[in-house]
């Protein structure tokens, strides 16, 4: 096990910002932390780091406690923040050489080979960055080292589509090597491309532990047909998998839920001509109430 | 604690530098009036003695009576090191609310935290970085004035007395500083106290000391006023005294010690 928490509880005063949460993340996955702004991703990340400490619970990374052993942990961590700020007064070669002395190894080679693939310049000040730049340049300063345990809070955030896959590719490549990744993010569909599993986190409190494969099923999406003609909802309404179908002018808009057959609601839309068709991602509260609402169905 | 030094010396070097080459340039903007001073020191200390006593103490920092503004201590003492220690207490004061409370707010301490550092080692490291901070603005000042021994023969004093003297304003400096860090590790960076209250500390001991000396009621406490402890004046006349510096110098390390015991407690807010 490399990521442990039990009972793991944070109050700022009288909030309560994490409550009983129980993760158990294992070497070489992928484990992503999904949940809204606010939901505690960031709270849970930063008491696993020691830097704020629990008020109930305990944590072990690498089966050392999160507080005893705090600096032993993070030598074998890599850690990108959700706001990064970062030294403006150097460049990224000063920052990684300084990285380096704190870490007492050398690892510039991977860090410019790191920067190649995430199209980035280390020669260039950090001052003046974009956000996108100053994640490229987190993202390098994260990996560099090759650490045994990356923990990236929203990493992705404000990154490119190219850059986005570049870094879903440099994921796969962490995970090959047997590494391990807990990775923080509101994007569902982010998610569903890298992890092995998610935990789902809500007001304070993990509400699902699933594989990607299960979620993804509890998932759904919202399809928008437009016709050449007024729509209609004959033909669509009992199909697997279809529900909450609404008409509106031209427009036939209905859920779709994960494992449903597209191929099926395809073919029946073919009957009439279609104009447009749109799909939108779930937001993660609509996901959250499809899965609490399975949950309970399932419970006596 | 070594890269944390390091980074925080860097990031400080420029300031360090220009500070030092500022005070220095002042020290011998002081010393350039010294030789007239000198020469009309009969009609400057009649003049003085019309001046209440009071207002004399606030800024000679010590006992007045018999003061002759012209001797080199007194000189040196009401024209800079008092005004250094306050300066130098106030620069300390911006340099630890930056480096542990400011830093805490804009989220560097976020990167630093997460790096193979402790919290114990981090705050050693920018308190050595303080450390520097001071003997570096104090050794250009120092220069200054061993310049002048040179360039004007009417500021005559022992060498090793005004290294003494400048020096030994580390000490004060350092228990403001301490006090600062103390203050850093022990209030939510959400509270906003640590700077005003650390301004407080500088200005209250200056002022109380100052008032302890004319206002009977205030004697009492003065020995707890850190300006009781440190008089360039003092030195350059009698050499160092030992029990003061210790004193100082005991103070100082207790604040860190504090300091450092319970950083390793804060609830940071990274």
């Amino acid at each position: 096990m490399i990521i442990q928490t039990q009972a793991l509880t944070h109050r700022y005063g009288k909030f309560t910002a994490i409550e009983d949460v129980n993760l158990q993340v294992e070497q070489g996955e992928i484990f992503g932390f999904l949940g809204p702004n606010g939901a505690g991703k960031t709270t849970t990340i930063r008491t696993i780091l020691d830097f704020i400490r629990p008020s109930e619970g305990a944590i072990t990374v690498f089966g050392l406690d999160s507080r005893q052993d705090s600096v032993a942990i993070r030598r074998r961590i890599g850690y990108l923040p959700s706001e990064l700020t970062l030294w403006e007064n150097w460049t990224g070669v000063q920052y990684i050489h300084w990285l380096e002395s704190v870490r007492k190894s050398r690892f510039l080679d991977e860090a410019l080979r790191l920067a190649d693939r995430l199209d980035y310049d280390l020669k260039r000040s950090l001052k003046g960055m974009s956000t996108g730049m100053r994640r490229k340049m987190g993202i390098i300063a994260a990996l560099a080292h090759k650490p045994d345990l990356l923990i990236l809070d929203e990493p992705t955030t404000g990154l490119d589509p190219l850059m986005q896959q570049a870094f879903h590719e440099l994921m796969h490549e962490v995970r090959a090597e047997g590494r391990t990744v807990f990775l923080s993010s509101h994007n569902l569909p982010e998610v569903e491309h890298i992890c092995n599993r998610v935990a789902i986190i809500r007001t304070g409190r993990v509400e699902a532990v699933e594989t990607v494969s299960d979620l993804t099923h509890v998932a759904f999406r919202w399809l928008t047909l437009t016709f050449d003609q007024p729509a209609t909802a004959d033909g669509f309404i009992g199909m697997q998998g279809i529900r909450d179908i609404v008409t509106d002018g031209y427009d036939l808009r209905m859920r779709v839920n994960g494992s449903t057959d597209i191929d099926a609601v395809i073919k029946q839309a073919a009957a009439y001509t279609v104009r447009d068709l749109s799909i939108e991602q779930p937001t993660l509260e609509e996901i959250f109430l499809t899965y609490y609402g399975k949950k309970q169905e399932a419970e006596p | 604690m070594t890269a944390v030094f390091r980074k925080a010396a860097r990031d400080a070097r420029r300031m360090m530098l220009w500070t030092g080459i500022i005070f220095a340039i002042y020290g011998l903007f002081v010393m350039a009036f010294y030789p007239s001073m000198v020469e009309q020191s009969e009609q400057l200390d009649e003049l003085l003695e019309s001046y209440p006593k009071e207002m004399m103490s606030m800024f000679y920092g010590g006992d007045v009576e018999d003061l002759s503004v012209s001797e080199p201590g007194n000189y040196v003492n009401s024209q800079f090191t008092l005004w250094v220690v306050l300066v130098m207490g106030a620069l300390v004061i911006a340099q630890v609310f930056n480096s542990i409370t400011n830093a805490e707010r804009d989220g560097t301490l976020d990167v630093m935290m997460s790096l193979p550092v402790s919290r114990r080692a981090m705050l050693l490291g920018r308190f050595a970085n303080t450390a520097l901070t001071i003997l570096v603005v104090l050794t250009f000042s120092l220069l200054a004035f061993v310049a002048s021994t040179f360039i004007w023969p009417e500021f005559d004093v022992s060498i090793g007395r005004l290294v003494f003297a400048f020096y030994g304003a580390f000490f004060p400096v350092m228990v403001i500083a301490g006090f600062t860090y103390l203050l850093a590790a022990v209030i939510p960076s959400s509270k906003r106290l640590v700077g005003p209250l650390a301004y407080l500390f500088l200005m209250g001991s200056y002022l109380i000391h100052a008032f302890s000396l004319f206002i009977d009621e205030l004697s009492p406490i003065r020995p707890l006023m850190l300006f009781d402890y440190y008089n360039a004046g003092e030195v350059i006349r009698h050499g160092v005294n030992i029990g003061d510096t210790v004193i100082l110098g005991a103070v100082a390390l207790v604040y860190f010690t504090l300091a450092w015991w319970l950083i390793d407690h804060k609830e940071l807010g990274v």
